[in-house]
């Protein structure tokens, strides 16, 4: 009964997607492009903190490797293409999560946290310095890539890539995340001592599950510039990654697709609270709120709800 | 080249002073309340506009007292700490590192934004307290920074008395070490880690008001000093204040000596050696094995 009401829920909001750009005003379809992206990467970055039990406060930087790969190829080479940026972008994101992982995973839990933060800071640092190079903090501006030679027209055309595009790699993380590799980051996170005395090397996995989760953020990053139009260098710091971290426990980091939910949550808030003169003030008040009242998340809290609901239709 | 050598120095030890000012009580916090406290740097810019204030309001015939402002702003921030660690913190001490994580870094989110609200969204700053210089060895140097020095150095050795020779030092010892059973010892652990919580506050707020004349202040400034403070804290091991008393002293060389040989990279500077000791010694200079 609970399964049922989660696959309809489930086939109903992905209806709402796909025929949203029918009836939807083009900010909603800008505001939902942006969701989606953010929860490419609220999803990456589940895979560490909920399946790996890994926090990371550094996932700006690869949102940042991501942009400023399709900055400077487009500014330097001259690439203008997404199936060249995309595959490039996934492989520098990864190698940027193979060097840093590389001093990180041998920390866990706060010292991980703190670690990766300052990595995101340095990146921060070097990229608002090379003004020469990286067009300070002054960013570069990018055009929209094509995709196969086709020029991506209007916010709706864009709408439906980023679209596939999320499901693809919901679809692959999915299945990274239930595949023994997948068994095997979880039960790292939940006794690394016991995992270790199997015989599977604990650091290994960590890394590993570090590099895929920072190559699936990477792809976010390529679709956030090139929906913005800027690469900034703030998408390195710790602002963004604190904000991926949110997104993920808004939705509920228990849940699989908690983040994604969570991320598309967080930008309609953000949209609505921005107007007010001062957005940050309540964004801050609502971290407190959900981490005091509502720690399974908004899914988590669904989940809950429903299944009071179901008890209460029983009885 | 010796006046070179003397200028690297006492501007290194200037900066490690304000560093182990900021990361002084977040080790303290974190060894009791086991909990980073990404909330100093609200702590640290409400030093900073408190003693702003406090200076503006001044009537120019007590003028002698705005030597009290950075230590009176302290006061404040450090009881504003303690009703955040009672309404807030006591809340969430059983809760996932990550959660404590954001709501200490909710809170600043709301510090700057009431900072804005307050103050508005400009620098600000004052003129420096005292123009007088020293002449050391041909060096000139302002004697404010150099008060700042030997301020820091008192705060070291008052946390050091606190700690080793205080019953109140003892028992934050006691509870840093083990909580369980300093409860059991009939201990009110909660009211420790309150005090222990309003002295870290006011640690970084005496820190934030010490420097309004040396770099003024703006919205965010906090957090530029609190990502320097959790580098001196990964540094130096979590929970050892001792240790970040080297590993400031270390990032504040490190940064004297890139402002003046490699002044486009000096932040990036701090980072690398940052890498590169947790890389040789994963769990900081002098903190124990992390847990596995």
């Amino acid at each position: 009964m609970l399964q049922r009401f989660y696959r309809t829920a489930l086939i109903v909001v992905l209806l709402i997607l796909i025929t949203g750009p029918i009836y939807f005003p083009s900010f909603v379809v800008y505001l939902l492009s942006y969701g989606l992206i953010m929860a490419i990467a609220a999803l990456a970055l589940n895979l560490l903190l909920g399946y790996t039990g890994l926090m990371s406060f550094g996932h700006g930087m690869f949102i940042g490797a991501g942009a400023y790969t399709v900055a400077l190829m487009m500014k330097y080479v001259g690439i203008h293409s997404f199936e060249v940026l995309l595959p490039l972008s996934i492989l520098i994101s990864a190698g940027l999560a193979a060097l840093v992982g590389c001093f990180c995973t041998r920390q866990i839990e706060i010292y991980f946290a703190m670690v990766t933060l300052a990595f995101g800071e340095l990146l921060f640092v070097l990229c608002s310095k090379f003004y020469g190079f990286t067009g300070g903090t002054d960013g570069i501006r990018v055009k929209i890539p094509t995709l196969f030679g086709y020029v991506f027209k209007g916010s709706v055309d864009f709408y439906y890539f980023v679209f596939s595009l999320f499901l693809l790699c919901a679809l692959a993380i999915w299945v990274i995340c239930n595949s023994p590799f997948g068994k095997a980051i979880q039960a790292v996170r939940d006794n690394a001592q016991r995992v270790e005395y199997l015989g599977l090397l604990v650091m290994k996995y960590r890394l590993i599950a570090f590099i895929i989760s920072g190559a699936f953020t990477g792809i976010a990053g390529v679709l956030m510039v090139s929906l913005t139009g800027h690469a900034v260098p703030e998408s390195f710091q710790v602002f963004t990654s604190i904000t991926i971290v949110f997104m993920v426990l808004l939705g509920g980091h228990t849940t699989f697709l908690g983040p994604a939910v969570g991320a598309i949550v967080f930008v309609f808030l953000q949209a609505w609270l921005k107007p007010l003169f001062f957005w940050q003030f309540f964004l801050g008040g609502a971290i407190i709120l959900l981490v005091v009242f509502l720690p399974g998340g908004v899914l988590g809290g669904i989940q809950l709800w429903a299944a009071k609901a179901l008890q209460r239709l029983r009885s | 080249m010796l006046e070179l050598v003397i200028n690297i120095l006492l501007n290194g030890i200037f900066y490690a002073g304000i560093l182990f000012l900021m990361s002084a009580g977040l080790q303290i916090i974190f060894g009791v309340l086991r909990i980073v406290n990404f909330a100093h740097a609200g702590a640290y810019i409400l030093g900073i506009y408190f003693t702003y204030a406090i200076i503006k309001a001044l009537p120019p015939e007590y003028s002698f007292l705005l030597w009290t402002a950075p230590l009176i702003s302290a006061a404040f921030v450090g009881l504003l700490g303690l009703a955040f660690e009672r309404g807030l913190l006591k809340l969430i001490y059983h809760r996932d590192p990550v959660f404590q994580i954001l709501v200490t870094a909710g809170v600043v989110y709301m510090v700057d934004d009431l900072i804005r609200f307050t103050w508005g969204g400009y620098s600000i700053g004052v003129g420096p307290l005292t123009s007088a210089t020293l002449n050391m060895g041909g060096v000139v140097y302002p004697l404010y920074n150099l008060l700042i020095i030997l301020i820091t150095l008192g705060v070291a050795i008052f946390l050091q008395v606190l700690f080793r020779k205080t019953d109140i030092g003892r028992v934050i010892r006691a509870t840093a070490h083990d909580e369980e059973m300093t409860k059991a010892m009939g201990v009110n652990v909660g009211m420790v880690k309150a005090l222990t919580f309003l002295f870290g506050s006011a640690i970084a707020g005496l820190a934030g008001g010490l420097m309004l004349p040396v770099t003024g202040g703006w919205p965010g400034v906090g957090n530029e000093y609190l990502i320097l403070g959790f580098v001196v804290i990964a540094l130096a091991g979590l929970g050892s204040v001792n240790g970040a008393l080297i590993a400031a002293f270390i990032i504040g060389m490190v940064n004297s000596i890139g402002i003046q040989f490699f002044p486009e990279i000096e932040l990036a500077l701090i980072f690398i050696i940052m890498a590169v000791i947790l890389t040789v010694k994963p769990s900081g200079l002098f903190g124990a094995q992390p847990r596995k």
